[in-house]
């Protein structure tokens, strides 16, 4: 019973922190912009 | 060509020191994570050796980053023939993204030169990226509608989703229904960093999710927020890893053509 419910605890901690997790791979910035001169 | 009746505009020039060339951008792009960027110039009217030069130097600029940018060339659609064949000859150097911006350059959306550039852009396979918001012109939403509506071959992103007006764009949930405007995708520049934690947020999530999230972009407007802000207002809003996947990243790609 007691393994059971650490079982069940651990699996929840899991899910929480691939919840939280998001998206870290590349990132694309589609609107920057960019200046060469002073005017 | 029409200019727009007042002589107030919200320029995109920068009012922060950005530098000059890319070595400021990828040392931004660097602290918040980001491995591509766009590099956007705007063209001025009745200038066109200027124009002619911007372009040159944004394409060198990209090409000189080895895949780290990707340029996005300008033209003024007041420029007319001369215009269609910068648009033409940006085309053929492997450009992908036109911008137009209605204040920068000081036009109305609704005017027929803006209509033929943007026909012009389809045509040649060019993607053209609008800034959209504009406050003395709350009709602009529904002008980008129709161009959309009459120029189907042309793909358009609606930077800034309309900005405080993005209620307008739940129209693009509706019509694609019609077989209408499938054309239009938006970029989450400035609106995200805005509404992020405020209490429009659930609304523009729901809008967002609503029309698609498969038609949004992640855009820093640089230098007006820089990409680590733009970054953590996108995850503020809360999407699922996979929504955010899409929005950093997939849907630039595939829109655009890049890696």
């Amino acid at each position: 019973m007691k393994r059971a419910l650490s079982l069940t605890a651990a699996a929840l901690i899991a899910a929480a922190a691939q919840a939280d997790a998001g998206y870290h791979g590349p990132i694309i910035d589609a609107h920057a912009h960019i200046r060469f001169t002073d005017d | 060509m029409g200019r727009s009746s007042t002589r107030m505009r919200i320029s995109a020039s920068p009012t922060t020191d950005q530098g000059k060339g890319t070595a400021p951008i990828a040392a931004i792009d660097d602290e918040a994570g980001v491995t591509q960027s766009a590099l956007i110039v705007i063209a001025r009217a009745s200038q066109m050796d200027k124009t002619r030069a911007q372009n040159d130097a944004v394409i060198a600029a990209a090409r000189a980053g080895n895949g780290r940018f990707y340029p996005i060339a300008s033209v003024h659609p007041a420029d007319g023939a001369d215009a269609m064949a910068e648009l033409d000859r940006m085309a053929a150097a492997g450009v992908k993204v036109i911008k137009l911006h209605p204040n920068t350059q000081n036009f109305d959306v609704a005017d027929p030169a803006v209509a033929a550039a943007v026909q012009h852009c389809g045509e040649k396979g060019l993607i053209v990226l609008f800034d959209s918001y504009k406050p003395w012109d709350l009709s602009e939403m529904g002008k980008f509608l129709v161009l959309a509506v009459k120029h189907p071959q042309t793909k358009l992103i609606l930077a800034h989703m309309g900005f405080s007006t993005f209620r307008e764009a739940i129209m693009y949930a509706q019509l694609p229904k019609l077989g209408m405007a499938q054309n239009v995708y938006f970029d989450l520049s400035a609106i995200a960093a805005i509404y992020a934690n405020s209490p429009v947020q659930p609304e523009l999530v729901w809008t967002i999710r609503k029309v698609g999230v498969d038609h949004f972009l992640f855009g820093s407007d640089w230098p007006v927020d820089t990409p680590a802000v733009a970054e953590k207002a996108v995850r503020d809003l809360g999407f699922t890893a996979n929504e955010q996947k899409m929005i950093f990243h997939d849907n630039a790609a595939k829109l655009i053509g890049l890696r």
